[in-house]
């Protein structure tokens, strides 16, 4: 048996059935097949990288025990995903009022539906998708990778995947550190105080909660991990912003803007999508919900800081890339606050209502799985499975995520969401 | 020789240990990598190898006893996998198997 097919073998154990991969060709992107040579050569790695489908938005990162050979597993549907979340914040101005908050919810409701299904939580998914307010007529991707990618300009469509695929490869390439505290700095600034700033920021908060909040961070914050993903980030930052400015030709501050795009669709898909497991442990029983209500908190952490060090390292990128020869009385850093605070300012409000709609939405889920526990939980799904079978525009509505997963166009949602718990799989 | 496809995701900190049992009672090499879902999930390890049908009876126990002492999130034997085993229902896949083989059956190698 080649390598190739011993890597291969492994790739298809590691993904849940009935998921099914191929090597990734980019939806025909020279530049990102350019990104991912850029990786290998500069740091001398062995890595391949598949794409997934018939399976929910995910990412796995595989590497041999002897660091020889690693593997990137991406699903096509988190492409997608992301230039949703890119679409909602494009045209988020267009919309006013009760409709912006509509079409907002709708699709974070929407991604929650598939993120659910993922974790096989039928009547979590199929609640969520009821939720969705009304919006037809409102269409903003094809459910197909390659359309989808096809919607945004060259540039930006090489940011979001190249800006996905640094971040896997950094995880590759820089190990979690041991025995990190909230003190671990970087770029100059603790952890704790990209915190602490955070809070400062969102408002007057009674002195007694902001000393419980700080409880639950000493005693439950990873802070191992979390510096761990922050290094990542600027990785991956780092080296895209370097690639689209040579791939491109463009000044840094649009690579800089596209770069920090790229990191905000995947923040705010990977915590939703951390959000979407939380939910799923506590309606397996693996968590209580005063324990989900800390661990989302400690999400929203994490997600804020790791925001807070890419725009420090924004700043401090564009300082260097404008003054490469720093003059003698030393760069002026905080001259770029402003600027990288121009980048932020116009889209503040719809990261403001986004959060806020999948705050909401989500304690409605969790409001609903307690009131269905125990021996009510098999009435509800039956009550939530007639309602897919009886209503022909929900039905059609999973019908089409299903479809988008990869499954095959006979699918029967609701047959498919009844058996969706089952443990074993005839590959 | 026939053969079939064992594959095992473990914890982290007894992958070592079950692949040497599991090389040790082949004489096979087991492929092994180090899975992360970039999830905040722990680091699992992933270990794939190709097993004599004749042995399959004699490695069996030791996945069993790993299964016990809950280290293993998923099996694969042949064309099944399980996720989050029991030890009942993997003593029962590969006991089905075991009988599948001896009456004749191709066994999904």
């Amino acid at each position: 048996m080649t390598s190739s097919e011993r890597l291969r073998r492994i790739v298809d154990f590691a993904l849940p059935k009935p998921c099914e991969f191929g090597e990734e060709n980019f939806a025909g992107d020279s530049p990102v097949r350019a990104f991912c040579d850029l990786l290998r050569d500069r740091h001398g790695l062995n890595f391949h990288v598949f794409v997934a489908w018939a399976c929910p938005p995910d990412v796995k990162v595989l590497q041999s025990r002897d660091r020889s050979a690693s593997a990137v597993i991406r699903s096509e549907r988190l492409d997608t995903l992301l230039i949703e979340y890119y679409h909602l914040r494009r045209l988020h101005n267009l919309w006013a009022g009760a409709l912006a908050r509509n079409v907002t919810a709708a699709g974070v409701l929407r991604w929650m539906c598939e993120f659910l299904i993922g974790y096989r939580q039928p009547e979590l998914a199929i609640l969520a998708h009821t939720l969705r307010p009304n919006i037809t007529g409102i269409q903003l991707i094809s459910p197909f990778r390659d359309e989808t990618l096809a919607s945004i300009p060259e540039l930006d469509r090489a940011a979001l995947q190249c800006f996905s695929l640094g971040h896997e490869v950094g995880h590759l390439l820089i190990p979690k550190q041991k025995n990190v505290t909230l003190n671990a700095l970087v770029d100059g600034l603790s952890l704790a105080q990209h915190i602490r700033t955070q809070e400062q920021q969102e408002g007057a908060v009674p002195d007694e909660i902001l000393a419980a909040l700080a409880d639950i961070r000493e005693r439950e914050l990873d802070a191992a991990n979390l510096l761990n993903e922050v290094e990542v980030d600027l990785f991956a930052f780092g080296t895209v912003v370097d690639f689209l400015c040579r791939a491109f030709s463009c000044p840094v501050e649009v690579a800089i803007e596209a770069t920090m795009l790229s990191f905000e669709c995947q923040s705010f898909i990977y915590g939703c999508k951390g959000t979407c497991q939380l939910l799923s442990l506590v309606a397996t029983g693996g968590l209580s919900e005063e324990e989900f209500r800390r661990r989302d908190y400690l999400i929203g952490v994490e997600i804020a800081t790791r925001a807070r060090a890419i725009v420090r390292r924004a700043g401090l990128v564009w300082t260097v890339a404008e003054h490469p020869s720093p003059p003698a009385e030393g760069r002026d850093y905080n001259a770029y606050v402003q600027k990288i605070d121009a980048l932020i300012r116009p889209t503040v409000g719809f990261t403001s209502l986004i959060a806020e709609v999948l705050h909401e939405q989500v304690y409605a889920l969790l409001a609903a799985l307690g009131e269905n526990a125990g021996p009510r939980r098999t009435l509800w799904l039956d009550s939530l499975l007639r309602l897919l079978e009886q209503d022909p525009q929900i039905r059609l509505d999973i019908y089409y995520i299903l479809i988008a997963f990869g499954c095959s166009g006979a699918v029967n949602a609701a047959a498919y969401l009844r058996q969706m718990r089952s443990s074993s799989h005839p590959v | 020789m026939n053969r079939i496809e064992l594959g095992v995701q473990c914890r982290t900190d007894v992958a070592e240990a079950l692949a040497t049992e599991l090389e040790k009672a082949t004489g096979d090499q087991v492929d092994q990598v180090e899975l992360n879902n970039l999830d905040g999930t722990p680091t699992m390890v992933l270990q794939v190898m190709q097993v004599a049908v004749s042995l399959v009876a004699a490695v069996a126990p030791i996945v069993a006893a790993y299964i016990t002492s809950n280290k293993v999130k998923k099996v694969k034997l042949g064309s099944i996998e399980i996720e989050n085993p029991t030890r009942e229902q993997w003593e029962h896949l590969w006991r089905e198997y075991v009988s599948s083989k001896s009456a004749g059956g191709s066994g999904g190698a």
